[in-house]
């Protein structure tokens, strides 16, 4: 196990480097750069050369990009153009309510996605079927802005049960933080529910044709046993895998989300900071969503094993 | 599960779930805070609380920390603000002013006249990008006599002296590089907490200099969707929205909440055309344009009820600069479509570049120029882009026509001149060269009004609406919403608000 992890860690680091040429690339390939944001469009050609040259912008992109590589390698993403503070720091404080809401939205998803996929998958063609399916399409097409500006109307200026938005800290008010959890985590599950309600039905009807379900019936077993160890467990691959990839996109992808709720994610810092042109925090941020989806990879593909003793048997060997 | 658990279980719950709803039903009012406190819900993100920085972004955070010289009326009169009294030269070129005594920056120091001529020495270094440099360069020295003596040498005898002098916060010599964070400042509150991207918070300096505010704190929230901020605002989370879109005040009517207008001048919407361009190079095409603008719709269908059409840059209490040439602007189709065809025109292919992400007025605007466009012979492409990118084409010149909005729009014609970039008389976007608008431009930007004065502006007038590179076309206001409680906020000429004298009933 320690020699596969060293070896999947290993193959990170080509990753990462050919992700830093993309990122960088990409950001400078943007039109306008930092000082055009800085000056706004009232300065003269002069005053943004000021300001570029002020900002080591006037060097070339490779020389840019060595500067910002050797930071990155001792752990110091530099300084935010528009912030003018530390960009690590900046991430990293965002980077906690990025992931409170996306672990929050994704349990929320699995807790309604993976027994309704299940209860779907076993009644596969009958009525409660139908209506599964039909709510996993209508909360796929339902903007998740305006589910969540709904939301806010309905629970916040109708009811006032619950906050509109922003962030409550727990040492602050324990409820607040449940409140304020609230409604920016069932906005993130709605899609993520119906994906995996409709993942998990279509995995749980292929597993019920396999031969071992076919086997574990002919057994005379209980019914609750074979579901949840031969078509639950045998269906969890593909789940699995879905997952992974809901919470990487919980993370970066909040972006709607945390506009509409006023919350302090990484999302909103990343597309602000596009809009800014505020080069260092794209791309530390897209660096560290990098990272963050080679270790979900890596905790998936071991989650695998532990689903799946082939595979777990299989990595050993190999 | 046993009958009996189950009993249990519901039991439990009946007891809980009133107790979670009764949680959960005093939390809003909990949210909404103390009555000496103040929450402002603000789309732009505060980065910086560098004063020099006017963006939207600082907009509320400006005179919350900090204090200028003296400060403009609403009829632009100069008033005691650090500045207690100052005096002008003769020839305008000139002039002393005495600070307070006992102003006293956040942490304790006194300020005195050099942190005055730190401050304005900062605001006209380039690489700082202020947005006041252009009035800055007003200033070609400063003296400091005594600590609380200021004398400017100015290169011109212009008014637009004290629009710099309103416009530029006075920071804390003692520590440049920390301007931008620390929001050390003289002003009526003091930074304690900034969350980058969420809240900052701001309470009471209780060594204010004058009488000190009602309000104990103030809390601004980054929220950066507009229709959230709204429902915050009606649900009681916050309690003043500094700029609210015309949607927005019509879902906000009826509601109970208060609304208004900081600035009806503060912004304008306008046309940018690019003379050099192709299509555009013949000045028939920019008059057929300008006819085609039908002004009395955007602004009353794109802004709302409390925009005016304009046809010149100046606020409507300069009558004098305007030489009675503020309605020439008319909107006639037939003879903007005869310009056309006398120009060769017709059929013509254009970009029109628009920036909604900056200012949603612009996009609605595009769409009704195209519309009409297409009515007098020529198709019009709306490009739609982010601020950067239109900035970035903008300042080189690579456009043919544009929307566009220029703010500090309600300051003396001499102040729109030097800082509104379309009106530039060197290095204009626009391609406009014209050695006898240059000379105009000097002449009303540095000397005392006058007949030559007058008669420039008369010259100034004729050729924007002759060259018509530059075609304003409605008030786009800077418009506030709050809370029926909360009383006293007053505002600046750009509608930038002051919560000095706010208390929250």
């Amino acid at each position: 196990m320690t020699t596969y992890l060293a070896r999947r860690i290993f193959q990170w680091i080509p990753v990462l480097l050919i992700s830093s040429i993309i990122v960088f690339a990409v950001v400078r390939a943007l039109p306008g750069d930092p000082a055009d944001v800085i000056a706004g469009a009232d300065a003269t050609p002069e005053v943004v050369e000021q300001i570029r040259l002020a900002y080591g912008l006037d060097r070339s992109y490779p020389a840019q990009y060595l500067a910002w590589l050797g930071h990155i390698a001792v752990g110091e993403f530099g300084t935010s153009y528009i912030y003018h503070r530390d960009i690590g720091e900046l991430i990293f404080s965002r980077l906690p309510y990025s992931l409170l809401i996306a672990v929050t939205g994704l349990l929320v998803a699995i807790a309604i996605g993976i027994p309704a996929g299940l209860y779907a998958g076993l009644r596969e063609g009958r009525l409660a079927d139908w209506m599964t399916s039909f709510a996993s399409a209508l909360s796929i097409a339902t903007p998740d802005f305006w589910f969540g500006i709904i939301m806010i109307l309905i629970f916040s200026v109708s009811l006032g049960l619950l906050p509109p938005g922003g962030f409550i800290s727990a040492f602050e008010s324990p409820l607040g933080f449940v409140a304020a959890l609230v409604m920016p985590s069932l906005t993130l599950a709605l899609h993520g529910t119906a994906m995996l309600t409709r993942f998990t039905r279509n995995a749980v009807i292929d597993t019920l044709g396999q031969d071992y379900v076919r086997t574990a019936r002919a057994k005379g077993l209980p019914r609750s046993r074979i579901v949840v160890w031969h078509v639950l467990r045998n269906s969890l691959i593909p789940i699995i895998t879905m997952t992974g990839i809901l919470l990487g996109r919980m993370l970066g992808g909040a972006v709607v989300i945390e506009a509409v709720f006023a919350w302090p994610g990484i999302g909103r810092l990343l597309i602000q900071s596009i809009i800014n042109r505020d080069y260092g925090v794209v791309q530390g941020v897209l660096i560290i969503l990098v990272l963050f989806f080679l270790v979900l990879n890596l905790i998936v593909d071991l989650l695998y094993g532990i689903v799946d003793p082939r595979i777990r048997l299989a990595r050993e060997n190999g | 599960m046993t009958r009996t658990t189950s009993r249990v279980l519901l039991r439990s719950a009946a007891i809980a779930l009133p107790l979670v709803v009764a949680g959960f039903c005093s939390l809003s009012p909990a949210l909404a805070q103390g009555k000496s406190t103040l929450s402002i819900g603000q789309n732009a993100d505060l980065t910086s609380f560098d004063p020099t920085e006017l963006r939207a972004g600082t907009y509320v955070s400006t005179h919350l920390l900090y204090n200028s010289l003296i400060r403009l009326d609403a009829e632009g009169k100069p008033q005691p603000e650090l500045a207690q009294s100052w005096t002008r030269s003769e020839d305008g070129k000139t002039l002393t002013l005495k600070l307070q005594p006992n102003v006293k920056f956040h942490d304790g120091r006194p300020m005195t006249s050099k942190d005055v001529a730190f401050s304005f020495d900062y605001a006209k270094t380039p690489a700082v990008g202020a947005n006041i440099l252009p009035l800055a360069q007003m200033i070609s020295k400063i003296d400091t006599p005594d600590d609380q003596t200021v004398v400017m040498t100015l290169v011109s005898a212009s008014d637009a002296i004290y629009d710099l002098l309103d416009l530029a916060f006075i920071v804390d010599s003692k520590h440049p590089k920390t301007i931008k964070t620390s929001g050390m400042g003289t002003g009526p509150f003091k930074l304690t907490d900034y969350e980058p991207g969420q809240q900052i918070t701001f309470v009471r300096n209780e060594n204010y200099w004058r009488q000190k505010p009602a309000i104990s704190r103030v809390t601004i929230k980054i929220i950066p969707d507009l229709q959230s901020s709204v429902a915050q605002l009606r649900a009681g989370t916050i309690d003043f929205l500094p700029l609210v879109s015309r949607e927005a005040l019509e879902q906000l009517s009826g509601t109970g909440l208060k609304t208004g207008v900081a600035a009806a001048e503060g912004r304008v919407l306008d046309i940018g055309i690019n003379t050099k361009a192709k299509v555009f190079d013949n000045p028939d095409v920019r008059r057929a344009v300008n006819l085609a603008i039908d002004r009395a719709r955007i602004a009353h269908d794109v802004v709302g009820g409390n925009s005016v059409p304009k046809c010149l840059p100046w606020p409507v209490r300069s009558k004098r600069e305007a030489t009675g040439m503020e309605n020439s602007c008319k909107y006639d189709l037939a003879a903007a479509k005869a310009l056309i065809e006398k120009a060769g025109a017709t059929g013509a292919q254009v970009e029109l570049l628009s920036y909604s992400q900056a200012e949603p007025a612009l996009g609605a605007m595009a769409q009704i120029l195209q519309d009409s466009l297409k009515q007098i012979g020529l198709t019009a492409t709306i490009s739609e882009m982010s601020e950067a990118a239109f900035v970035a084409r903008f300042r080189k010149s690579n456009f043919q026509f544009t929307t566009h909005f220029y703010v500090r729009a309600g300051r003396s014609p001499s102040a729109v001149l030097l800082t509104a970039v379309p009106f530039r008389s060197k290095g204009n976007v626009s391609g406009i060269d014209s050695k006898q608008y240059q000379d105009d431009v000097a002449l009303v930007t540095s000397a005392k009004p006058g007949a030559d004065t007058d008669a420039a502006f008369k010259r100034i007038n004729t050729f924007l609406l002759d060259q018509a590179w530059v075609l304003p076309v409605a008030t786009l206001p800077v418009q506030w919403a709050s809370t029926p409680k909360l009383e006293g906020v007053t505002f600046n000429l750009d509608g930038m608000p002051i919560f000095e004298k706010a208390s929250v009933r």
